[in-house]
C-alpha cells in the first residue's frame, strides 16, 4: 500500500471523532454497559409481553432465592425460551467478531473473513449432508463441526505443500477448498428432496438461533471459551506478525508456530459458532473495522473490543429478527442488510481503520 | 559482540549457478560493514542468512563464538536487529505501538509490554529524535521518518549487532545524509552494523570495512580506501569512475562516474 501526498493530505481523524478522545478503557466500560443493558432489553422483546422487572427478577431468582411474584408463563419464556437465544447470540457474535479479527491480523489484510479458509462452506456442506441423512439436531451439528475443521485441514495441508509465501498460499488454498465445498453442498442440495429437505438445507445455511438449546450451546461453548482465551491471551503478538513474515521472524517470533495456534482457535471457534447458528455472514468483516474505528488498530485492545462489539451486534440483530415481522428474519439476511449500509458509511468516512 | 562468517555459501535453485559462496568474513564492536555489490548479487540474501531468516546452505556463522544454527530464534532477535529495505505494515499502528513492537524478543508468547518496556520504546525515540512523532500514524507520516521509526524500533530491540538492508533507499538527498549521521552515531556508541549500500560514497562517509560482491563471491574485503578503487569499481559496476581525495571541510575520497 503506497502513499501518495495526495493520500496523505485525505486521511482524515479517526472515524468516529465522537470516540477519538476516549481511551481504550472506557470505551470497554461503555461497551460493558451496553451488552448488559440490551442483554435485559433483549428478553422483552418478542411476541409475549414481559416486563424488564419481571425479568431481572427471574434472573435473580436463580441465583438467590426471591419471593415469586411473576408467573410460571413467564420463567419459562425467559428461562426456556428467550436466555439460550440470548446466549447463543451473545457468544456466537463474540467468536465471529474475534475469529475475524484475528485473520485479519493473521493475513495482514482487513478484507479477510473468518471464512476465508473455508470453515463456512465445510460447515454448510457438513451440515447438508447430515440433513440429506437423518435430519437429527444433533447429528447436523456434528457433521458441520467435522467438516468446518475438514475443510480448514485440507487448505492447510495444501498451503504447507506450496514454497513461497504461506499468508498467500494459505488464502489460495482456502478459496480452492471453498468452492470445492460450495459444490459439494451444490451436489447434496441437487439430490435432496425438494418438499422437506432442501428448504431445510436452506434455512440453516441463512443463520437461526431460534433452535438453539441449552445442550448444544453448552458443548459449543467449551471449544469457543478455549479459543477465545488463547486468542485473548496472545493478542499482542498480532502486532507483531503485522509487520510481515521476515520482520516478525527477525524479533523472534516462531512464525509458523504462532500461525497454526491462531489457524487452530480461529477455526475451533467459527466452527462451533457456526454448528449451532447456521451461517453467518458480515459480522466477521465487518465488527473488526468498528474495532480500528473505536480504539484503532492495537490488538492488544482491539481483540477485547471486537469480542464485545461482535456480541452486541449479533444480539441486536437477533432482536431485530425475532420483532421486525411476523415471520422470523433468517439472522444471516439481517447481518448483511444492516452490517453492508454501516460498512459503507464507515469506509466512505475513512480513517486510521484500515490502510 | 563478534562476528565471524567462515566460508558462507547459498543457493537459489539447485543448479548451484545462482548464490553466493566462498563468504568470509569478521567484525567487532563498533564497526561498520558495507558490502557494494550490483543489484540481484545476493547482498540481501546473505544480510539475511546472518539472522537465519534464510538458512545457509554451506558454512558457519558465528555469533560471539557460538553457532547460530544452534541458537533459538528468540535468542538471535536479541541479539541481533534487522532493518528489511522497504517495511509496509499492514495497519496503520501508532508510532509507538510500532516501536513496541521492537520488544517483542523480551516478551513471552502471552506476555505485553510492560511500562518498562514502554520507557525503553520512548527512549529509543529519543536517541533518533523523533520523540514527536510518538502518538502519529506511521501512515501519516514521510517516508524518511518512517525509516527513523523503524530504526527506533530496531533500538528498543536492545541488539548487539545491527543488519541495514539499503537503509537509505527510498530517502531523500537529506534524509539520506542524516540516517548516515545516526548510523555513525550509533556506531560510536560501540554496536557494530553491518548493512547493503548502492552508493560507494555512502561507505566513505560511515564504513570502517567494505566488501564488494559480485558473481556469488566477495570479490574484496578490507579498508575503504584500498577496495574503493577506480578498477574495482569499474569491474563491479561496469562503468569508468573517478575516486578523488577532496581536501578542506570534507577530507575524504569521493566517486564520480565518468560519463560522455
Amino acid at each position: 500500500m503506497v502513499h501518495t501526498e495526495k493520500d496523505k493530505k485525505d486521511t482524515k481523524k479517526p472515524a468516529l471523532k465522537l470516540f477519538g478522545r476516549l481511551n481504550g478503557l472506557s470505551i470497554w466500560t461503555i461497551l460493558v454497559i451496553a451488552l448488559v443493558l440490551l442483554f435485559v432489553f433483549s428478553f422483552v422483546m418478542g411476541r409475549y409481553p414481559i416486563s424488564p422487572a419481571d425479568v431481572i427478577k427471574v434472573l435473580i431468582s436463580k441465583v438467590i432465592p426471591i419471593e415469586h411474584t411473576w408467573s410460571s408463563t413467564i420463567e419459562t419464556v425467559v428461562m426456556q425460551i428467550r436466555l439460550p437465544r440470548i446466549l447463543a447470540a451473545i457468544i456466537v457474535g463474540a467468536c465471529l467478531a474475534l475469529s475475524g479479527v484475528s485473520f485479519q491480523g493473521l493475513f495482514r489484510n482487513p478484507l479477510v473473513s473468518p471464512d476465508i479458509l473455508g470453515v463456512s462452506s465445510g460447515a454448510g456442506f457438513g451440515a447438508a449432508l447430515a440433513i440429506l441423512l437423518s435430519g437429527n439436531q444433533l447429528a447436523i451439528q456434528v457433521s458441520a463441526f467435522c467438516f468446518a475443521l475438514l475443510a480448514v485441514g485440507i487448505s492447510y495441508s495444501i498451503s504447507k505443500m506450496v514454497k513461497g509465501n504461506p499468508t498467500l498460499s494459505l488464502i489460495l488454498a482456502g478459496m480452492a477448498i471453498a468452492s470445492l465445498f460450495g459444490a459439494l453442498l451444490s451436489l447434496v442440495k441437487y439430490v435432496a428432496d425438494p418438499v422437506n429437505q432442501l428448504p431445510a438445507i436452506t434455512y440453516w445455511l441463512m443463520g437461526s438461533f431460534a433452535s438453539v438449546g441449552y445442550k448444544s450451546l453448552l458443548y459449543a461453548a467449551i471449544p469457543m471459551l478455549i479459543g477465545i482465551t488463547i486468542l485473548i491471551l496472545i493478542r499482542w503478538r498480532f502486532n507483531v506478525l503485522a509487520m510481515g513474515e521476515d520482520e516478525a521472524k527477525a524479533l523472534g517470533v516462531d512464525t509458523g508456530r504462532l500461525r497454526v495456534i491462531i489457524v487452530v482457535c480461529c477455526t475451533m471457534i467459527t466452527a462451533s459458532a457456526v454448528c449451532i447458528s447456521g451461517t453467518i455472514g458480515w459480522v466477521g468483516l465487518v465488527i473488526p473495522h468498528i474495532g480500528r474505528a473505536l480504539v484503532g488498530p492495537d490488538h492488544k485492545k482491539l481483540l477485547p473490543v471486537c469480542l464485545l462489539i461482535g456480541a452486541i451486534f449479533l444480539l441486536l440483530i437477533d432482536d431485530i429478527a425475532r420483532v421486525v415481522a411476523n415471520v422470523e428474519i433468517p439472522i444471516g439476511i439481517l447481518t448483511a442488510i444492516v452490517g453492508i449500509p454501516f460498512f459503507v458509511f464507515l469506509l466512505k468516512k475513512g480513517g486510521r481503520g484500515w490502510a | 559482540m563478534k562476528l565471524i562468517v567462515r566460508e558462507a555459501e547459498f543457493h537459489y535453485d539447485f543448479t548451484k549457478t545462482s548464490g553466493f559462496k566462498n563468504v568470509n568474513f569478521s567484525l567487532n564492536d563498533g564497526e561498520v560493514l558495507t558490502i557494494l555489490g550490483p543489484n540481484g548479487c545476493g547482498k540481501t540474501t546473505l544480510l539475511k542468512c546472518l539472522n537465519r531468516l534464510t538458512e545457509l546452505h554451506g558454512g558457519t556463522i558465528f555469533l560471539d563464538g557460538q553457532d547460530i544454527r544452534r541458537l533459538p530464534r528468540t535468542q538471535i532477535a536479541r541479539s541481533i536487529g534487522y532493518v528489511p529495505q522497504l517495511h509496509q505494515p499492514a495497519f496503520p499502528f501508532s508510532v509507538l505501538d510500532t516501536v513496541l513492537v521492537g520488544r517483542a524478543p523480551h516478551l513471552g508468547l502471552l506476555e505485553s509490554p510492560s511500562m518498562a518496556d514502554m520507557k525503553i520504546a520512548e527512549q529509543s525515540l529519543e536517541t533518533m529524535g523523533i520523540s514527536h512523532l510518538k502518538d502519529k500514524s506511521y501512515t501519516q507520516i514521510s517516508g524518511g521518518e518512517r525509516q527513523m521509526v523503524i530504526f527506533a524500533r530496531v533500538l528498543a530491540q536492545q541488539p548487539s549487532l545491527l543488519l541495514l538492508d539499503e537503509p537509505t533507499s527510498h530517502l531523500d538527498f537529506g534524509n539520506q545524509i542524516r540516517l548516515l549521521d545516526q548510523i555513525k552515531k550509533l556506531a560510536s556508541t560501540g554496536l557494530p552494523i553491518i548493512m547493503t549500500s548502492h552508493f560507494p560514497d555512502h561507505v566513505f562517509m560511515v564504513s570502517d570495512k567494505v566488501a564488494i560482491m559480485k558473481d556469488g563471491a566477495f570479490l574484496d574485503c578490507g579498508w575503504p580506501d584500498d577496495i574503493i578503487t577506480e578498477t574495482n569499481m569499474q569491474r563491479i559496476y561496469g562503468i569508468p569512475v573517478n575516486i578523488r581525495y577532496v581536501d578542506g571541510l570534507i577530507k575524504r575520497k569521493i566517486c564520480i562516474p565518468v560519463t560522455a
